[in-house]
């Protein structure tokens, strides 16, 4: 445990020093605009500034203390200047594809969170080998979120986070829904961002919708942005038997956009937080790209 | 430890929904997730529990 050895000086509740009303009427009056000169001055007058200056000093020490590193007055200034401004930088950047928590550390007050939702999956193809070719849609993106959460020391923060959607089968069912990437504070739900929906089968020689981008949610937070996930398109037919374009699954930044061409082609799995792609002919389409939290304090 | 699909239902039934009913899928390292109350989630690797899906918990052995 690193010490501050800044302490606040005529602290106690019954310090000789002035109110702050007598202290700033003082200042205002221009009597303490140039400081004591020779002569008498008053203990309270005194003890005023060096309460109000010791005190500060030794919050700033404390601060560089909480993070590790001691806090004195045989440190030269550029010494102590380098400890606050790392205590006070950004310590950690962490990334998650899985459920967990962590207690706040002391000293953090705000953390910054980006979650997206997980990507839906694509649809199928339609039909059957021989029928005419059939183009899923695409999968939705999960929705995104960056947000300053308000936090304490002790507080514990935890997360689940968005599965992507099952890939849709020929005959069976569409695309599934991405799951929600979820905050929490102490247990409450803080910041959602929802997945994406399943792109739709098609059936032989038609096409399937996309599904749309996942929403987002926010119960509690200083200043957020929020973005609502990329839709997956529309499958696409070339006609006969020939070949087929599966729907594109929606993009969530930073993974691109997939899609798979042909007359029995499975659709391509999402990047993170991406909808799959949607397949053709007899083939499944893709499935969604999970989603993921990044916290930094 | 294997990351696998969960599927998190209600073990309390909502204004909207019944208990079993699955309101999420999400991704863990293993089962100890903190989820809140009237919530739990079971392993679903073989997805067979989207969103929407009923789960019925088999019954408790004597």
């Amino acid at each position: 445990m690193a010490n501050n050895t800044f302490i606040p000086f005529a602290s106690g509740s019954t310090a000789n020093v002035l109110s702050d009303s007598d202290y700033a009427a003082a200042i205002a009056s221009g009597d303490l605009t140039t400081g004591f000169v020779q002569g008498l001055a008053k203990s309270a007058e005194v003890n005023k500034p060096i309460r109000q200056s010791t005190l500060m000093a030794a919050v700033l020490g404390q601060i560089i203390a909480d993070n590790g590193t001691d806090a004195a007055d045989s440190m030269t200034v550029a010494a102590l200047e380098s400890a606050l401004l790392v205590a006070l930088s950004p310590r950690s950047i962490t990334q998650s594809n899985t459920a967990g928590n962590f207690t706040v550390p002391s000293g953090i007050y705000r953390i910054r969170m980006r979650i997206r939702g997980g990507g839906a999956g694509g649809g199928a193809g339609g039909g059957s080998s021989g029928e005419n070719i059939g183009a899923g849609g695409g999968g939705g993106a999960g929705g995104y979120l960056e947000i300053m959460v308000p936090v304490a020391p002790g507080n514990s923060v935890s997360w689940v986070i968005g599965a992507g959607g099952s890939a849709g089968v020929n005959g069976g069912a569409s695309g599934g829904q991405g799951g929600d990437t979820i905050l929490y504070v102490n247990s409450t739900e803080v910041a959602r961002a929802r997945g994406g929906y399943g792109g739709i089968n098609s059936t032989a020689g038609a096409v399937g919708q996309g599904g749309s981008g996942g929403g987002v949610a926010v119960t509690y937070s200083t200043g957020y942005l929020e973005y609502v996930g990329a839709g997956g398109s529309y499958g696409i037919s070339f006609g006969g038997t020939g070949s087929g374009q599966g729907g594109f699954g929606g993009a969530s930044f930073g993974f691109g956009l997939g899609t798979s061409t042909g007359p029995n082609s499975v659709g391509q799995n999402g990047g993170i937080g991406s909808g799959g792609s949607g397949g053709t002919g007899t083939s499944s389409g893709g499935s969604g790209g999970n989603g993921e939290l990044i916290y930094d304090y | 430890m294997t990351i696998e699909v969960y599927a998190v239902y209600l073990t309390v039934s909502t204004s909207d929904h019944p208990v079993g009913y699955v309101v999420n899928n999400i991704i863990s390292d293993g089962p100890d997730i903190d989820l809140p109350a009237g919530q739990a989630a079971i392993a679903d690797p073989d997805r067979a529990y989207p969103i929407g899906a009923t789960y019925v918990a088999p019954p408790a052995s004597s």
